[in-house]
């Protein structure tokens, strides 16, 4: 029995840190990997979508829909960041940077001035239950399904759809997109205010698990970043193969020698990827395709 | 159906094209001829829109569309075939064929079946990623996809480049029969000698960012297109 509940742990922090992984990281993988965007204001489209799910929750709407309402709300505030800002910077990737860094300070500032250090969030709904000595949360167990299912519809969107095929295009050679009658300027825009909605329903998704505060998108930043990194440009394999790869590092060394070591696991592994294959998992599993055929 | 007037393009602020005039009828096949590096290429991506016209009108259809984006030249109903055929290397080549469906938004979609009529071998690569086709499967995809749209005007960009001599001819009789059984109009950039006399009515010569020349296939000799080609 102690076995069982010994493996039942090992599997739950596994599938814990794996959601986390992606959840944090899918926002970021679809608009680095469609529009070689760095957005570095990622995070803070997060803490957005805790702040819009927060406060919907408080008037009294129910948590799903608050979360949800989180999601739309930071994909409109996306799409009027991608119109004053980011279109500006499409194909300067190092200036999208410094750009995105300036929105990420101006909002933890700002929301640190107009709502103060700390805003009352949902508690974590739905109980707990134990095993062995133990107790796991349901929540974030469904955190798990719902980590999945977001897989599988990112997947859905990007390899079923007409905007998908057209937003694959376009990431791979613009002006011949364009010269295809695909309005391009319009692909990356509808890209990028995608990319926010998930950050933002992830966003919402955590805030009944953490404090809700003006650095909520900290918490998740290293992760993410790590994530798109280890992935690769490609954010349907990238992020999957690297949030599987990286929970197994981070929940097999936290399990072992504590939180602390779990995360120095994840940046050894982001060190050695940036030294060893810099293109990440769909780097190396693209090179693999193109050969077999 | 196409009208190019007094057109002058090119590269941030250095002009490469000067004041061309040109003009293209309905079901014409018109060449333009010339060595490396005098403009035709920048001509064409000038056609589509990939660069900004510094003087001159482009009409085609009796609409102005000098100033208006390339993905609506498309919409009107122009397919581009780029130097280098320009497919999406890591989608496969059923996807690279459907991208070519919101050309000409005004006629439906050509039957797909028409497509592989013409070029077989890509109905039996349907689900391969075009990047692993080799040269020639790609300028016909190339070619299939802009056919997707029903496109009134075809521009070519040297479509023999880097092509084995059999497979140029393949192409080049495809093209015609094309032009013979839909209409197409067909402007195309080409130095390969075969491919311009098999293929084109009528011919503009370039050099140095302007037309010098024009003439009609019945003049398209072979020491009448060298002394345009060589150096």
């Amino acid at each position: 029995m102690e076995i069982f509940a010994n493996l039942f742990n090992i599997l739950y922090q596994f599938l814990d840190s794996f959601s986390f992984l992606i959840l944090s990281a899918i926002g970021l993988a679809i608009i680095f990997g469609m529009m070689r965007i760095i957005n570095l204001a990622h995070g803070e489209f997060m803490m957005l979508g805790a702040y819009i799910t927060s406060a919907c929750y408080l008037a009294g709407i129910p948590l799903l829909f608050a979360i949800i309402l989180g999601a739309i709300g930071v994909g409109i505030f996306g799409l009027i960041i991608d119109r004053l800002v980011i279109c500006h910077l499409y194909g300067r990737p190092l200036d999208s940077v410094v750009a995105t860094w300036g929105i990420s300070l101006i909002m933890t500032q700002g929301f640190l001035i107009l709502l103060g250090a700390t805003f009352e969030g949902p508690s974590t709904p739905l109980g707990s239950f134990v095993v062995g000595d133990r107790n796991y949360s349901v929540y974030r167990i469904l955190l798990v399904f719902i980590a999945i299912s977001l897989l599988i519809f990112m997947y859905w969107i990007f390899m079923h759809t007409k905007f998908g095929l057209k937003s694959r295009a376009t990431m791979q050679n613009n002006e011949m997109a364009s010269s295809l009658g695909t309005n391009t300027k319009r692909m990356n825009t509808i890209t990028f205010m995608v990319g926010s909605m998930f950050a933002g329903l992830a966003g919402g998704l955590y805030a009944p698990t953490m404090a809700i505060t003006p650095s909520f998108g900290s918490a998740f930043l290293m992760e993410s970043f790590i994530t798109v990194l280890v992935g690769g440009a490609n954010p349907l394999i990238g992020t999957v193969v690297s949030g599987g790869a990286l929970g197994v590092v981070n929940s097999g060394l936290s399990y072992l020698y504590g939180t602390f070591i779990g995360r120095v696991g994840l940046l050894i592994v982001a060190i050695l990827f940036i030294r060893l294959w810099p293109f990440g998992f769909s780097g190396l599993i693209e090179k693999k395709m193109m050969r077999v055929k | 159906m196409l009208r190019v007037q007094n057109l002058s393009t090119g590269y941030g602020r250095v002009t490469v094209v000067r004041d061309v005039n040109i003009e293209v009828e309905k079901g014409e096949i018109v060449s333009i001829i010339g060595r490396n590096g005098v403009g035709k290429s920048t001509f064409v991506k000038c056609i589509m829109g990939l660069l900004k016209t510094f003087t001159g009108k482009i009409i085609f259809h009796e609409n102005d569309i000098t100033d208006i984006d390339s993905f609506k030249r498309a919409h009107f109903g122009i397919g581009y075939v780029p130097q280098g055929h320009g497919t999406f290397p890591r989608l496969t080549v059923q996807e690279n064929l459907m991208m070519g469906e919101s050309i000409n938004i005004a006629e439906k979609t050509t039957d797909y079946e028409v497509i592989y009529n013409y070029f077989p071998r890509l109905k039996d690569r349907l689900q391969q990623k075009a990047g692993t086709l080799s040269g020639g499967e790609q300028a016909q995809l190339a070619i299939g996809r802009a056919l997707v749209g029903h496109p009134k005007l075809l521009l070519l960009d040297e479509p023999s480049e880097g092509i084995q001599p059999n497979i140029i001819k393949q192409i080049s009789d495809n093209l015609l029969q094309i032009n013979k059984d839909l209409g197409l109009t067909i402007l195309f950039v080409e130095q390969n000698i075969q491919f311009i006399q098999s293929m084109a009515d009528r011919c503009y010569a370039m050099d140095r960012g302007g037309i010098i020349g024009e003439h009609a296939s019945d003049e398209l000799t072979l020491e009448n297109i060298k002394h345009y080609l060589t150096v």
